[in-house]
């Protein structure tokens, strides 16, 4: 069964698809801040995205006042840079491959794209009970220490996206 | 024997707080860094956990501050002892840390921002701008002259002699292009025919496995190995039905790669700062003060237990001295230290022991030469009755020897006025010895409410004589003025001065009595004045007029006054008296008005 679920934040797009036959997830994150990122990384520096992703168990019984049950917690990471040499656009996958893109759309959509991640940790067969919180975070620029220190204020470089709730089985 | 015990309570918090401000200072040099390097890995909600204990800290130590500032308050405003150095104690410890941590910081921000804005900075950018710019070019010029000579149309006359001479082809493709460092020709199966590298780095590219190339012919991806980087173009050569794929490249110089990355990571570091420069100052100023601020307020906080310290032995030592003054000398003042106020505080507990056993001898010595006044006073008192007991007794028993029939009269008006004048002064002796058993026995008041105009009534109804021409003016007291007192005692206190105005005023006249209420620091009193219009009190005899046994009475015993002024005194209360020959006098008793 496959569900796609598109959510509309303030200025960007958040669409969460869920495979609960593979128990895979993709999300796809369409902002207004590719045109920024294409920019940052023709300047010579690199932009970062991740994806948070939490995976509840839906509580019942007499203690369900006390709060659904987080099962697992990922925060698959990309980073995407320009390679000048062969004059490539490069992604560094969350799971270490390397992508190159000479469309700079094409990379930009990459980029933005978590494909086909594996929720580990469903014990029961019975999806109904699961739900997933999504939340994205794109860092135009990916700071080197020790700008990295800007990131604990509220700067023009980044973009979160609110949590958003995903059932599992709709 | 009492001790005072130091503040060991405040030892241990000022322990624990230097401990503390250590701690931190630790924490921040151990984490400083680590939050630098990995807090841009953390999630939103872990930088404003983050941002709330950096923030949360400086607002727990603030309140701890403003908390003792306001106890520092309080107490100069109670005028507790020690207040004010104490306060001058801490404006003074704060004005060091202050003084210390503000040129610290206002240098570090400084140097941080004039590292920044420095030349060398600068240079450093252009630096390894240029580096780069020079390592794309290179790189550019080797891989498009690969792909130029690859798309050559002059390679199949260069591999002309193929695959018979590959030797030759070698030579003929080196002196072509030199920049050519390897060729490597392989049969359509992929198996390898001929290798040749212009020199023993260029040994690294040698493919052994064919069918490991990827992209198809043409230039083919960069192929890193370990150090080395190499740039190939796959070609293919048709002989007749025959198919050869001849490869051919150049080899980055070593390290190449490293370098390279190490260059974009420094370009990468140089691009940020110019992007991030302002703020990047402004985040110091504001990260370098919230990690010093807590630094700096519990600096102070410490002062505060620091003045503390220092003031308690002081503060020990002045108690001590106004419980000296008081006459307690009993106290002694425990000190651990082994400092010069130490030695103070050892020197002050032995001249109070000192004064303590002086003390006692003087007391000794006053209760003998008390007791021999006392002895010396008895004695005279009852030597003065004797006389005439003994001359009456011998009167009698000489007229008892010369009696006869004849003077039987003479004998009986003898015996009688003797036996009267024996009883009259065994009398006066029994009444000496009541009064003195009375002074003796002098209890402890029992203080109740008591109306005082009720209570002065009662005492001047006794002596007040419209037949001696004595009279008892109470109008200057309210009715429902009512004192804490024991009446039994007030009222002998009241009885005594009574009589002895009564005493002064041998032509009669007005006695006045008056209470009013009067405030004395921060006590308030009753004042009562008992003012007759008699011949007043001689200069001479002024200062001894509460002194036990002292009268200018016949027949006295002298401690009328000395009782009421130890009555007062026992009431917490205080007696004086005002004279003026001829004009008469006033006495003045106050006392407490609130019940202890």
């Amino acid at each position: 069964m496959l569900i796609i679920v598109p959510v509309f934040t303030q200025n960007d797009t958040v669409r969460i698809q869920i495979n609960t036959t593979t128990d895979t997830l993709s999300v796809f994150f369409i902002s207004r801040n590719a045109g920024r990122v294409l920019y940052v990384l023709n300047d010579g520096l690199e932009s970062q995205i991740f994806f948070y992703i939490r995976l509840y168990k839906k509580a019942e019984g007499f203690f369900a006042f006390l709060g659904d049950h987080l099962v697992a917690e990922y925060s698959p990471q990309c980073v995407g840079y320009r390679d000048f040499f062969d004059d490539d656009y490069v992604i560094e996958n969350y799971d270490g491959k390397i992508l190159r893109f000479k469309n700079p759309d094409k990379f930009v959509k990459e980029l933005f794209s978590l494909r086909d991640f594996r929720l580990r940790g469903m014990e029961e067969a019975d999806h109904s009970r699961y739900y997933v919180m999504v939340m994205v975070q794109l860092d135009s620029v990916k700071l080197v220490p020790p700008f990295t220190i800007l990131s604990l204020l509220p700067f023009e470089g980044r973009s979160v996206t609110p949590w958003i709730k995903q059932e599992l089985v709709k | 024997m009492r001790i005072r015990e130091s503040g060991r309570s405040s030892s241990i918090i000022l322990i624990v707080l230097v401990i503390f401000y250590i701690l931190l200072i630790a924490i921040i040099i151990l984490f400083f860094q680590q939050i630098i390097l990995t807090i841009y890995k953390s999630n939103p909600i872990t930088n404003i956990m983050i941002m709330g204990i950096i923030i949360i800290l400086p607002i727990i130590l603030l309140s701890a501050i403003i908390f003792n500032i306001v106890k520092l308050l309080k107490e100069r405003a109670l005028k507790k002892s020690g207040a004010r150095f104490k306060t001058r104690l801490i404006l003074f410890f704060s004005f060091i840390a202050i003084l210390s941590a503000v040129p610290q910081t206002t240098l570090s921000v400084t140097f941080i921002n004039s590292v920044i804005n420095s030349e060398f900075v600068t240079r450093l950018n252009d630096v390894v701008g240029n580096a780069w710019s020079i390592a794309v070019e290179y790189y550019t010029s080797k891989s498009k002259n690969l792909e130029t000579f690859g798309k050559s149309n002059l390679l199949p006359y260069l591999f002309r002699e193929l695959p018979s001479r590959p030797g030759n082809t070698w030579k003929t493709v080196h002196n072509a292009n030199p920049e050519i460092q390897f060729l490597q020709v392989f049969s359509s199966s992929g198996k390898e025919l001929y290798f040749k590298a212009q020199n023993t780095i260029a040994q690294a590219a040698r493919v052994s496995d064919f069918s490991t190339l990827s992209g198809g012919m043409g230039k083919l991806p960069k192929d890193e190995r370990g150090d080395i980087s190499i740039l190939r173009y796959l070609y293919k050569l048709t002989r007749g039905s025959s198919s050869y794929y001849v490869l051919f490249g150049v080899v980055l110089p070593k390290s190449f790669d490293q370098k390279t990355k190490q260059l974009m990571e420094s370009r990468e570091f140089f691009a940020q700062l110019a992007r991030y420069k302002n703020l990047f100052e402004v985040v110091i100023v504001i990260f370098y003060s919230l990690f010093s601020f807590p630094v700096l307020l519990l600096a102070i906080l410490v002062s505060f237990f620091l003045a503390e310290e220092i003031i308690r032995p002081i503060f020990n030592l002045e108690e001590a001295t106004q419980r000296v003054a008081q006459g307690d000398f009993s106290i002694r003042i425990l000190s651990r230290s082994s400092d010069e106020l130490s030695n103070l505080i050892q020197s002050f507990n032995r001249m109070v022991s000192e004064l303590e056993i002086s003390k006692k001898k003087l007391l000794q010595a006053e209760k003998i030469a008390a007791w021999q006044e006392i002895a010396k006073r008895l004695a005279h008192e009852i030597k003065n009755p004797l006389t005439p007991i003994k001359l009456s007794a011998e009167r009698i028993q000489k007229k008892f020897e010369q009696s006869n029939n004849d003077n039987q009269k003479e004998l009986k008006k003898v015996i009688g006025s003797s036996v009267t004048a024996i009883i009259s002064e065994v009398e006066n002796l029994n009444k000496l010895l009541k009064d003195f058993s009375d002074f003796a026995k002098l209890p402890e008041p029992r203080c109740e409410k008591t109306n005082l105009k009720k209570l002065i009534k009662e005492a001047a109804s006794l002596y007040n004589n419209p037949a001696a021409d004595i009279r008892i003016d109470s109008k200057g007291i309210d009715k429902d003025t009512a004192v804490y007192i024991d009446a039994k005692q007030f009222k002998q206190v009241f009885a005594n001065l009574i009589i002895n105005a009564v005493q002064a005023m041998p032509h009669g006249g007005t006695i006045f009595i008056r209470a009013d209420l009067v405030k004395k620091e921060k006590t308030n009193y009753c004042r009562i004045q008992v003012q007759d219009t008699g011949a007043g009190i001689d200069e001479e005899i002024k200062q001894a007029i509460f002194d036990p046994y002292f009268t200018t009475k016949k027949g006295g015993a002298g401690l009328g006054l000395s009782i009421v002024e130890r009555i007062v005194f026992d009431h917490k209360g205080n007696i004086w008296f005002e004279s003026q020959k001829g004009r008469g006098t006033t006495f003045f008793i106050d006392i407490p008005l609130e019940q202890e």
